[in-house]
């Protein structure tokens, strides 16, 4: 006889299982139709099954997770630079991804964006091309010819109408945010359409050449430092992607969805959206690298790297400047980098090292407090005056 | 300049200020200090002083820098405890705690 919803209920609520095993047994119990007794035994050889799986006290959860990500890593290939499904944008994967990753770079070596639109935006092609040219950094050159007239010394700028149209610019503001940026007069003769002339205050050549090189430099629409944006198609709605990285700057923009926006450059993501959304990214970023590369990796050792690297408040590398190179003792980090440098330092300034951690005490020779090692006897001294002496 | 909630995002989990009771009962159960929970970084005390007398504008962009952008947003001070109620893909959620710190 099936028992109902509420016995399978009360019968579980006191478990300690997550929440994910939790709703798995109530849900099969309640498909399948056990009774009360039945019940009772599975949740008996759940409950056994599940303190197996647990790690056991005193476990070297480090040593596992270094061993598992590492052994993996040495089949990954050293160099690949891979297009990240958009058949044009140029993202670094495999093994140098992932030791940026650990090492917390400020600023990866291929930033990437991908920008969310909001409702309305994301399903209207014309609308999410308008978007992407407001992200999009447009510079001089993709707009116009720039010649240089050593003659009568000024430079010439012969803009194409049609793509300004398509970028929605017009001559005036490109004319105005010149003036700004350089600092020159700008002139735009009636006798030809979509032509600016500039000349630089003092007649030289040198000034000359060096506003035909600053004019390269100019932003003129969009975010600095985003080259590219492509637009794809996933599913029912457009999503953007970016070569270059501004997260703050484009989370401004009208039509983007700042609620799944994102960038694999972890520590913007860090400034941005606190410490909590930089363990997510490093979570999701390592384990993308890795089954990229056709390699499983169990979640739970990156969530472990993730959490040591944020359980200061800061993304912390994981090496010199970072875990390895903070340590407590000064043994442990005499064994990893620079030994000399640290046991003078530790000398001079009197150090003690309480031996608490495993490397300190494998290089003084003890028993590290792992595993069996960490296990003590502890008995009452007055248990043991009251033992019997005469047994000896 | 748009404005949006950051616990909205997709990558945000849930925080909330702890109450003293609440914390209590936490510390009791893993038997440690408050200062040996994991940190979030908070605006610091002797800023917080100086922005209130002095201009704002001189508070605001000292205070700023290093501080977590969700502290900023929940309003918590040195000292508070932060519940985070994570999404996890192995427990389904999972509870972590941090402690605010300058």
């Amino acid at each position: 006889m099936a028992i109902s919803n509420a016995t399978i209920e009360s019968m579980t609520k006191d478990l300690a299982l997550p929440n994910n095993i939790m709703n798995t047994l109530r849900e099969d119990a309640l498909k399948v139709g056990v009774s009360k007794k039945e019940m009772a035994e599975i949740i008996e050889r759940v409950m056994e099954n599940y303190e197996y799986a647990c790690v056991e006290p005193c476990e070297a959860v480090g040593v596992v997770s270094a061993q598992s990500i590492g052994e993996p890593g040495t089949q990954m290939t050293m160099r690949t630079f891979h297009y990240a499904g958009v058949a044009e944008i140029n993202v670094t994967l495999g093994l140098p991804r992932l030791i940026e990753i650990v090492d917390a770079r400020k600023k990866p070596s291929t930033p990437m964006m991908t920008v969310a639109l909001d409702e309305g935006y994301s399903t209207d092609r014309d609308k999410a091309r308008y978007v992407a040219w407001e992200i999009e950094a447009t510079h001089i050159e993709h707009l116009a010819d720039v010649t240089t007239d050593l003659a009568n010394m000024q430079l010439i700028i012969d803009l194409n109408g049609k793509i300004l149209n398509q970028r929605s610019m017009d001559i005036d503001d490109i004319a105005e945010k010149l003036r700004d940026e350089l600092g020159v007069d700008i002139i735009s003769p009636d006798a030809v359409e979509n032509q600016l002339i500039i000349m630089p205050d003092t007649p030289s050549y040198r000034e000359l050449l060096q506003l035909a090189k600053n004019i390269h430099n100019i932003t003129l629409k969009g975010i600095e430092g985003i080259k590219r944006v492509v637009i794809r198609k996933d599913g029912e709605e457009y999503t953007l992607y970016t070569e270059g990285s501004s997260l703050k700057a484009v989370l401004e923009i009208e039509g983007v969805d700042a609620t799944r926006t994102s960038t694999n450059n972890i520590v913007e993501i860090y400034d941005v959206f606190g410490i909590e959304a930089a363990r997510n990214s490093i979570i999701k970023e390592a384990i993308d690298t890795l089954n990229e590369q056709g390699l499983t990796v169990d979640i739970r050792h990156i969530m472990l790297v993730a959490d040591i690297m944020t359980c200061d408040g800061q993304v912390k590398q994981i090496g010199r400047h970072g875990i390895s190179g903070q340590k407590a003792s000064v043994f442990a980090r005499a064994a990893f980098e620079v030994t000399v440098n640290h046991l003078l330092d530790a000398g001079m300034r009197g150090d003690v090292d309480e031996l608490n951690g495993v490397t300190e005490n494998i290089i003084v020779g003890q028993p590290i407090k792992l595993g069996t090692g960490d296990v003590h006897l502890i008995s009452k001294q007055s248990v043991l005056n009251k033992s019997p002496t005469k047994s000896d | 300049m748009r404005k949006f909630r950051l616990l909205d995002h997709n990558s945000v989990p849930k925080h909330e200020i702890m109450q003293e009771d609440e914390i209590k009962v936490l510390l009791n159960t893993y038997q440690i200090d408050k200062e040996r929970l994991p940190k979030i970084k908070g605006i610091k005390k002797s800023v917080e002083k100086v922005g209130k007398k002095v201009t704002k504008k001189v508070g605001k962009k000292i205070s700023d820098k290093g501080v977590d952008p969700v502290v900023i947003e929940l309003g918590a001070k040195i000292g508070d405890v932060i519940k985070i109620t994570r999404i996890s893909q192995t427990a389904g959620e999972s509870l972590y705690y941090r402690l605010v710190i300058e």
